[in-house]
């Protein structure tokens, strides 16, 4: 089955849709992320002994479930979702569509106007936190570089400087600019990975553990994707880990939905799946296996000095890391680099999503209006630094905890309404199939329509 | 309702950019712009208050819906899986 039309082709290269994919969804925050995580399990873990091989063993994985499967199942099914009312059942673009079989009509009142403003409430706030933790990141890269101090008045000022860009692309049309960029970083990306994988000395105990963590990840899947620690008891690591990243990746589903939706025209389900499964997993172990290995090797073998900053201040620990390495400034200069402009593009994409999931739209295509957009974008700037104001990073995670719970019912809806929906068009396909040898045999010999029967002046040669 | 009442103001930039484009769902776009300026202001005027309604709220929505995040996270991705599978 394809989202869109039978005859649909795919617009973009595999490659492009991939680096959209990046660039609009984990960006910056997986730079973060990398080395920040795998640190923090190994010296917290939620269960077991900390600073323990067993410790060492889960902390890359942890992470790499975190950042896995679950959240692009989510992603792919708000985007098969969105594709499939918009392309196939000629609905409105909205979240709302998706619950047509499920309410009927009542989704044109009340409820479909709460179901949207759950899914934009969520978006803002899984923005917000996405923003929230790529200016704190990028705040401290450009200490290291520049030496602007780390505070509220830097990082307003790379709030602004998203908005005003966001702004900027909203009213002139750079947005195929930015698009041309997500690819290019894309590619500065894996370079950096490469050269943290062969620069440092530490090469094939690299490759070791990735081939290690991806086997764990796959072995301890069915246990992590089902873990509450009813035992242990573990509530303060579920609320800032599994759970704010569930939460996170459900308030950022119709936003990546959309964009997946709109990228993905002409690709069947199977493809889709595949492509949003196999794909970014395959960076993801690529860049957090690389950084989270990197940064563990170096805290076993003896840095307690790195491993006590990467703990306190999990911003710096990214560039610590790096420190270590040849031609340290270039590549730090770089990361910087890389992570400002996966933050821009977040901020830009955010807007038009949010301007596009509060616009009537017809067509996935569409765009909401200019004005539009730059409210939103200014309101994701004000929320985002009104909330670091508050408590920082821990704030930020906490809020998407809170505010993804609404959308968190939502999706469960749109699972069950695009089951009932796939389910009517197969049966209506099957029972056209079954229906079509009987109208045949029943119109006799000839399978032409009955008026134009084959010798009668008129009808086409066989 | 009246941006009607003055078509002559239309032919400006400004005013292009108000009404070009599609139309705004008003009713989700005005609950949800309130309720984001309401948050930011909150957090803003009063952040120690803020800061400790969002951690009873988070202990709140942890304890009682954490199992939800974590089975719908799940079956999501399972649903996903047999639709790629299926067709």
């Amino acid at each position: 089955m394809k989202l869109g039309p039978d005859h649909s082709k795919p617009q973009f290269s595999t490659f492009a849709w991939a680096s959209m994919l990046f660039a609009a969804g984990i960006g910056t925050d997986v730079m973060f992320y990398a080395v920040a995580e795998p640190v923090a399990q190994y010296l917290a873990p939620p269960s077991g002994e900390p600073e323990s091989i067993g410790a060492a063993r889960d902390a890359t994985v942890w992470t790499l479930f975190h950042y896995g499967i679950s959240g692009w199942g989510l992603y792919a099914l708000m985007g098969m979702a969105l594709g499939y009312f918009t392309y196939r059942a000629n609905l409105p673009l909205a979240v709302r569509s998706a619950l047509y079989p499920i309410f009927g009509r009542r989704v044109d009142g009340p409820l479909g106007h709460a179901v949207d403003t759950a899914a934009v409430l969520g978006t803002i706030f899984g923005v917000a936190t996405s923003l929230g933790i790529g200016v704190v990141f990028l705040n401290e890269g450009l200490n290291i570089l520049f030496g602007i101090p780390v505070g509220l008045g830097a990082q307003i000022a790379l709030i602004v400087l998203a908005v005003v860009i966001a702004a900027v692309s909203a009213t002139t049309g750079v947005d195929k600019g930015i698009r041309f960029l997500s690819q290019l970083n894309v590619i500065l990306a894996l370079g950096l990975a490469g050269w943290i994988l062969l620069t440092g000395g530490r090469t094939p105990f690299i490759l070791n553990a990735v081939v290690m963590n991806v086997g764990d990840y796959v072995q301890t899947f069915a246990r992590k994707t089902m873990e509450t620690f009813a035992y242990e008891g573990a509530s303060e690591w579920m609320s800032l880990w599994t759970l704010f990243f569930w939460a996170w990746w459900i308030a950022w589903a119709s936003f990546v939905g959309l964009f997946l939706a709109r990228i993905s025209r002409g690709r069947t389900i199977r493809q889709f799946v595949a492509g949003t499964m196999i794909i970014p997993f395959s960076y993801v172990v690529m860049w957090i296996s690389i950084f989270g290995n990197a940064a563990l090797d170096r805290i076993r073998g003896g840095d307690t000095q790195f491993a006590d900053d990467a703990f306190a201040s999990p911003a710096t620990g990214f560039y610590t890391l790096l420190q270590d390495y040849p031609l340290a400034g270039v590549i730090i200069a770089l990361s910087v680099f890389v992570g400002l402009l996966f933050y821009v593009t977040s901020a830009d994409s955010g807007a038009l999503v949010m301007g596009n999931l509060s616009s009537n739209l017809r067509s996935v295509q569409d765009d909401a209006a200019p004005w539009l957009r730059i409210v939103w974008a200014s309101a994701t700037g004000l929320l985002t630094i009104a909330v670091l104001a508050v408590g920082g990073i821990v704030a930020l995670q906490y809020a998407t905890v809170i505010f993804g719970l609404p959308f968190a019912f939502v999706v469960g809806l749109v699972m069950m309404g695009l089951l009932r929906a796939l389910r009517i068009e197969r049966r209506r396909a099957e029972s056209g199939a079954h229906a079509l040898p009987l109208m045949l045999s029943a119109r006799g010999w000839s399978p032409m329509p009955s008026h134009r029967r084959p010798g009668e002046p008129g009808s086409p040669a066989r | 309702m009246d941006r009607d009442a003055s078509p002559r103001a239309r032919s400006t930039g400004l005013q292009a950019m108000l009404t070009d484009g599609p139309s705004v769902r008003r009713p989700v776009f005005i609950s949800s712009v309130v309720g984001v300026l309401v948050m930011a202001t909150w957090a803003i005027t009063a952040p120690g208050q803020a800061e400790s309604v969002i951690g009873t709220a988070v202990g709140w929505v942890v304890d009682w819906f954490g199992w939800f995040y974590i089975v719908l996270t799940t079956a999501v991705l399972v649903f996903v899986l047999y639709l790629a599978l299926s067709r």
